[in-house]
């Protein structure tokens, strides 16, 4: 049997598959333990795999007041910059830097989507993804935090960092919550969720369905994996360095973010942006251990 | 170099000026990349019709960008687009703060026109937030050339660090903020996007991101 080679078109194609895949399955995983924990039998496993096939047949409807080639070309972007994320990291480990890059246009693009529909709703979304945009200080002070204390942003260095002295995890726990509450507001159903709160119907994605939506939803599986990914390898690469460890590693997390979504409500806008400024800011005491 | 490297992995390519080196590496491409597809698409977006409601009324307007203004908010869309190319690809720091500010004119510019009182006050006093952060920002870029002799992230990379370039360091973080419309000066911004005119408004979020970015990689160079 004949196997791509790695670094190949083909090689990293199957691992995009894949990830698009696992990360499916875990976002599934995800639903299936908040029902349960709120006595509901809940969906399979799977049926997030499903719901985001589904709409790639259903009928693609474009608003009349919308901006256009803006509304399509948001959400390709929102996707190719998950897919760039995938490459740069897990495939690559390369900067890490080009992976706060590509969640800054994630948030770009949060905006954009919203906006470029020209309804109210989406509109609201679009306001309040600029507003927790501002809640993303565990991004930076988490990223600084391991450059100065590893001296290098490049993943692959970070993790034979840590497989010769330890996983940063020890080092730098409060920088490692900071993330993990960054990686908890980009989960379906967190208490941080106020773009997609359904006081304002779906938020941002309120007038994105068919193809479109399912474009989303792909780039949206990918950006929980490589987020889930990033965390693991940054903080635990001396350990899970893997891939079965790895893959093992986050359905762990996963579970965890099921529970803790399922037993907290969401909270109001200002507040979200509050409770992650306070982490990232307890994040710094960290730097005394530097 | 070696901060560079250790932040960047390798460097593309670069171009001798003097002691002004504009280099490229997987970041600032990628970044490049980013602006300027962004960049055309918003240029070519038409506005979008806004859906507006209000309290009492049992009725859902739809409000329009007018010709005229779009093509002035165009124009400054794409200008702030060029100014984000230079502010990712530079490798001066003095070149990074006057194309910081060129950033910061050209989001007032693309709000000025918009015929609305809420909007022009944001624009107004996002205006004095910028003029105030000048200072900051070229006053940290001042004290780092005084300090060092130099502003060449090439050659700062080298320098090690020392109490004087970081305060260079802090002033700078604070100017840069406050030009790219950064928390905690962020508060104008989101009074400026109730604006209409989709394509515009999300070039002025591209832009505080983007310089965020590239300040934060300078922000680790330097020293």
């Amino acid at each position: 049997m004949i196997y791509p080679a790695a670094g190949s078109m083909l090689y990293m194609l199957l691992e995009l598959i894949t990830a698009f895949l696992f990360g499916g399955l875990l976002l599934g995983l995800h639903r299936k333990i908040i029902a349960r924990i709120q006595g509901r039998p809940g969906p399979p496993i799977v049926q997030h795999l499903i719901h985001t096939f589904k709409f790639y047949i259903k009928e693609l409807t474009i608003p009349e007041t919308s901006s256009m080639p803006l509304y399509v070309a948001i959400v390709l972007a929102l996707s190719a910059v998950w897919v760039l994320a995938f490459l740069v990291g897990p495939v690559l480990l390369g900067p890490f830097s080009i992976i706060i890059m590509c969640y800054a246009v994630h948030k770009v693009s949060e905006h954009g989507i919203g906006l470029a529909s020209g309804s109210p709703y989406t509109k609201m979304g679009s306001t309040r993804a600029v507003l927790s945009a501002t809640a993303e200080m565990p991004l930076i002070v988490a990223p600084a935090l391991v450059f100065f204390k590893t001296h290098t942003l490049v993943l692959s260095d970070i993790i034979n960092y840590q497989i010769l002295h330890g996983s940063l995890f020890m080092d730098l726990p409060l920088a490692a919550i900071a993330t993990f509450i960054l990686l908890l507001s980009k989960t379906p159903f967190n208490p941080f969720g106020i773009v997609w709160g359904k006081d304002i119907v779906s938020g941002y994605k309120t007038e994105h369905f068919g193809v479109i939506r399912g474009v989303m939803m792909f780039g949206e599986i990918l950006g929980f994996f490589v987020l889930l990914w990033c965390f693991l390898t940054i903080f635990f690469g001396g350990i899970f360095n893997t891939p079965l460890t790895i893959m093992l590693t986050m359905i762990g997390v996963t579970i965890i973010l099921g529970f803790i979504c399922a037993l907290t409500p969401m909270i109001a806008p200002y507040h979200s942006v509050m409770i992650q400024w306070i982490f990232a800011l307890l994040a710094l005491i960290n730097v005394l251990f530097i | 170099m070696n901060d560079i490297l250790d932040l960047n992995s390798y460097i593309i390519g670069h171009v001798l000026f003097g002691d002004i080196v504009p280099y490229l590496t997987p970041f600032s491409l990628a970044l490049v990349i980013t602006i300027v597809v962004f960049t055309i698409f918003l240029a070519l977006s038409k506005p979008e019709l806004r859906s507006v409601t209000r309290f009492g009324e049992d009725v859902v307007r739809t409000t329009t960008v007018g010709k005229k203004e779009a093509k002035f908010r165009r124009f400054m869309t794409i200008l702030c687009g060029v100014a984000l190319i230079g502010v990712v690809t530079t490798g001066d720091i003095f070149n990074f703060t006057l194309f910081v500010s060129l950033v910061g004119i050209t989001n007032v510019g693309i709000f000025a026109v918009v015929k609305d009182t809420h909007v022009l006050d944001a624009a107004f006093q996002y205006g004095l937030v910028m003029m105030i952060c000048s200072l900051p920002l070229f006053g940290g870029v001042a004290l780092i050339l005084a300090k060092t002799g130099t502003l060449s992230l090439g050659v700062l990379a080298g320098i090690p660090g020392n109490p004087v370039l970081n305060v260079g360091r802090m002033l700078l973080l604070v100017g840069a903020v406050g030009e790219g419309a950064l928390a905690p000066f962020f508060a104008t911004k989101v009074e400026m996007i109730r604006a209409k005119g989709a394509p515009y408004i999300n070039m002025m979020h591209l832009s505080s991101l983007m310089v965020f970015t590239r300040l934060i990689e300078i922000l680790f160079i330097v020293g």
